[in-house]
């Protein structure tokens, strides 16, 4: 006679006896149901909070994007769609990711496309200089996207296609394999799932002071074959479903310094059909909107969503000015509200005064300089403070009875009170 | 296709699910052909090795079957024998016998060394070779008839769970097993489950866990000196089994729930008082080979005290160079072998001395004392089997004989091997649970038959539970390069 636990207060076994259930089918079912729930629970503890906080608001409103930014973190770091809408009411999301080559790009595309329907796909061809798949320094980073995505044909096949690592696929396929082991890293921040609220974007609070050293420009070449053939299958993408596809170059600031990977993309760009912007030249002051010398900072993204903004103004159609009383247009507002919040502490975050300066052109909020008259700021802020003359939302000002040799202060621009109030 | 990886945790369902819908004539068959595609998942050209040794063995005991007079019978197992370790000589010892040809050629002035040839070891090769071979013995002796069925033989030279790394089954505990004519029994099946489960919870949550840290002290063991070598060097000790009687295990659950009963292979080695009871306890299915189709025929025991403690150390010595082609291993197996010429040397005087030892709460003290000596004298030994050559094995035991930097166990030093802090003490949990289970089975008490006495309720979740426990803390998937299981190398 089997005697039942003491916490269990009924006999399962006797109770099915009646009913005709073999109790093994029970007993495997019900197992099955505990495994699930526990793996369930155990996935979203352990899952990478990074790939659901970047894409979970692309899938939640994945119907209302007219526009794509895709590509490497040149265009990940480059774009800020939240205030692209604010300022041009253009519904668009960042899907962009760290190190993502033309062939992942192309994969990250096919699947986006599964749950968005754009009218423009602006794509970053940063990486087309590499014919690499995927280096295996970077096989990690697509977990980004590929983590939250949900399982489907499009999904096997670009695992398929991209990894030739049996354990790298099953990793992609079944996230878990790979983030169990952070059992022994949890924190309490891993007990909830939270949008960014940036709109797939990065915020990059930065300053980065060019080398001095300038090497020769090395000869432009072509666009090595495997690149060039995975634009061709994006172009062949958007093609069948009648998105238009804009194919850029963001602004770095080692393209200033060296004139790196100085792949002719024009040449080939027009020989493939495909439009082609290069905005190396003149869209940021590379000098002071660098945040390292690959990405610009928070004000030369602002100063490159701009220039899309005019841009995809011009080709996309007009909206209607009233566009903000909408249902839809009262949810982005609050998604707004919440980027605000972000930004506003990210800044409060921030113990430098650099990465500070790098926000003055943020129309969100008003920026209270103060310095000291032989303050002598290195030549990266100087031009900071000296591009800040033309914003509208930042006072420079000079104050000797200081004790401090700079002082930040920054509030909303609706708010008398300062958020941050800094001295250095 | 390893145990924990994701085309077995397929493989092995499929291949089951489909061997009870299969009528009993054809289950042999169906479980030949998933043997040998298991096999044959490492490399295709090694089902031809793993064919020649079924078809020589097969030979070898159909002829010994026809046979009758004892001259043709010793021809015919002596040849056999030697068919049968050809392929085991060529693959595994080539190499060590030219390297000490060379040297010899070397010291004697000879300029001419034999190029040594890179041979790649087929994976289980000497478990699979020592099994048709101990059948052959085995149908020579009288022991076992004959089996006139080539599919079923060969099925008994390749059955999956325990193709690659044992336990290493004589003929007259499989073979009869083989008509596979079992109903499907769910107890029986869920109780294989539960051993599968506790042999991945030994393999991949305690075993590879260890190894990250041994690996780390060992491979670089010239800067991790002294206190980190006798750490690494007993952890190794504990990794080595949890890797085996894991694997072991696995084996034995994955052929429970196909309905066939495999051999122990373990039993609580180091809950064991002396070395001779380890060796009962460790590897089993390997030690009562060596016992049976090797010391016995030596003689034993019964010519002689001497020639009895010769025989052990030969032994001991050739299997050392079972587990691997190197001096160390052989002196590995030296080694143990002294251990046990030793025992039997000072019993009489161990006697005497642990006869107050039956005073009552001396005993448990004394026996932890000897489970202890034991650990030590076998761990030592561990320390040639685990270096990668005598030369480190003599380097590391220098530096243990030297060990001053103690106060890397109070200082964090320890955690910056390739574990941190967490995993360290979550290790020496589980290490602890290992010996708490040890110990219940060495009492006779098997906690399995407790839990299947528990109502459904308990017994579904606790299958889940034990399942998602290897799932999170397993080492597998991502961030960990699945290292093949120890004693597939031999």
């Amino acid at each position: 006679m089997r005697k039942p636990l003491s916490i269990f207060s009924f006999n399962l076994n006797n109770k099915l006896q009646g009913r005709k259930i073999p109790a093994p089918i029970v007993e495997s079912v019900l197992t099955l149901i505990f495994l699930a729930l526990m793996v369930r629970g155990l996935s979203l503890l352990v899952e990478n909070k990074q790939s659901y906080g970047k894409y979970n608001e692309f899938y939640k409103y994945s119907g209302e994007y007219e526009v794509l930014f895709c590509g490497s973190s040149h265009m990940m770091n480059a774009v800020l769609p939240m205030e692209l809408w604010k300022d041009y009411g253009i519904h668009s999301y960042n899907i962009g990711n760290g190190a993502e080559t033309i062939p992942v790009t192309y994969h990250v595309v096919l699947n986006a496309l599964d749950y968005a329907a754009p009218e423009v796909l602006v794509m970053d061809v940063f990486y087309a200089y590499s014919d690499q798949i995927l280096p295996e320094i970077s096989k990690e980073m697509p977990h980004q996207f590929f983590d939250l995505l949900p399982l489907s044909e499009n999904k096997l096949r670009s695992v398929r296609e991209i990894f030739r690592d049996e354990k790298d696929r099953w990793n992609y396929i079944i996230p878990f394999s790979i983030y169990h082991s952070r059992w022994n890293e949890l924190t309490k921040n891993d007990l909830r799932r939270e949008d960014e609220c940036l709109g797939g974007a990065r915020l990059l609070l930065a300053s980065y002071t060019l080398r001095d050293t300038l090497f020769d420009p090395p000869a432009s070449h072509d666009i090595p074959g495997r690149p060039g053939e995975y634009i061709k299958k994006v172009k062949e993408l958007c093609d069948e479903r009648g998105i238009r596809l804009i194919c850029v170059v963001n602004p770095y600031a080692m393209w200033q310094e060296n004139r790196t990977c100085n792949v002719n993309f024009k040449k080939e760009m027009a020989e493939l059909g495909i439009e082609f912007l290069d905005l190396r030249e003149d869209v940021v002051d590379i000098y002071a909107d660098s945040a390292d010398d690959m990405h610009v900072n928070l004000c030369g993204e602002r100063k490159v969503t701009d220039f899309y903004g005019r841009y995809l103004s011009s080709i996309l159609p007009r909206r209607d000015s009233s566009y903000s009383s909408d249902s839809r247009e009262i949810v982005w507002n609050e998604r707004y509200a919440a980027y605000v919040q972000k930004k506003e502490d990210f800044l409060a975050m921030c113990e430098d005064a650099a990465p500070l300066l790098s926000d003055l052109n943020d129309p969100d909020f008003y920026f209270e300089i103060s310095m000291r008259s032989d303050t002598v700021p290195d030549d990266t802020m100087l031009r900071m403070l000296e591009n800040a003359k033309n914003y509208d939302n930042v006072s420079i000002m000079t104050d000797d009875d200081m004790k401090e040799s700079l002082k930040i202060r920054i509030r909303r621009k609706d708010s008398e009170e300062y958020f941050v109030n800094r001295s250095f | 296709m390893l145990f924990n990886s994701f085309s077995f945790i397929i493989f092995f369902p499929v291949t089951a699910i489909l061997y009870f819908m299969l009528p009993a004539r054809f289950r042999y068959i169906w479980l030949l052909a998933a043997s040998y595609f298991f096999y044959m998942q490492w490399n295709a050209l090694y089902g031809l090795l793993l064919l020649y040794s079924t078809f020589t063995a097969y030979t070898g005991g159909v002829l010994l079957d026809r046979l009758k007079d004892v001259k043709p019978r010793r021809l015919c197992l002596t040849l056999c024998l030697l068919l049968s370790f050809a392929p085991l000589l060529y693959f595994k010892y080539t190499g060590f016998i030219l390297e000490n040809i060379n040297g010899l050629f070397i010291s004697a002035g000879s300029f001419a060394p034999f190029s040594i040839p890179d041979i790649l070891l087929p994976v289980g090769i000497s478990f699979f070779t020592f099994q048709a071979a101990g059948y052959v013995i085995d149908v020579y002796r009288g022991i076992t008839a004959a089996e006139k069925n080539f599919m079923r033989f060969a099925l008994f030279v390749s059955f999956f769970p325990q193709l690659v790394a044992g336990p290493i089954e004589r003929s007259k505990n499989l073979l009869s097993q083989l008509d596979c004519d079992v109903r499907f029994d769910f107890v029986k099946a869920r109780d294989g489950l539960w051993l599968m489960l506790w042999g991945y919870v030994m393999k991949v949550v305690i075993a590879d866990r260890i190894g990250i840290f041994v690996d780390h002290v060992y491979d670089d063991h010239t800067v991790y000196g002294g206190v980190y070598l006798i750490i690494a060097s007993m952890l190794f000790a504990m990794q080595i089994y949890c890797d085996f009687a894991g694997y072991s295990t696995i084996a034995i659950g994955a052929s429970q729930i196909l309905g066939i009963r495999l051999m122990d292979n373990f039993a609580s080695p180091y809950l064991s008082g002396s070395v001779s009871g380890f060796w009962r306890r460790w590897h089993i299915s390997l030690t009562s080979w060596f016992r049976d189709y090797l010391y016995i025929p030596l003689g034993g025991s019964r010519k002689g005290r001497l020639r009895g403690y010769i025989n052990k150390l030969f032994v001991f010595t050739v299997s050392g160079l079972w587990h691997g082609a190197e001096w160390s291993f052989a002196v590995w197996g030296g080694i143990n072998g002294l251990w046990l010429v030793l025992g039997e040397v000072l019993r009489p005087a161990g006697v005497r001395i642990f006869r107050f030892s039956r005073t009552p709460g001396v005993s448990v003290l004394i026996r932890a004392a000897r489970c202890l000596i034991t650990f030590i004298l076998v761990d030592f030994t561990w320390i040639f089997f685990r270096a990668k050559t005598m030369g480190d094995a003599l380097y590391i035991i220098n530096s243990i004989a030297h060990a001053a930097n103690w106060s890397i166990l109070f200082d964090g030093s320890l955690f910056e091997c390739g574990l941190d802090r967490k995993n360290f003490f979550f290790l020496i949990l589980m290490t602890g649970l290992l010996l708490t289970v040890d110990m219940l089975a060495k009492k006779g008490i098997r906690l399995r038959t407790a839990f299947a006495e528990r109502s459904l309720l308990f017994r579904s979740f606790f299958t889940a539970f034990a399942i998602a426990f290897i799932l999170l803390f397993g080492i597998w998937g991502g961030t960990y390069n699945a290292e093949a299981f120890i004693y597939f190398q031999f």
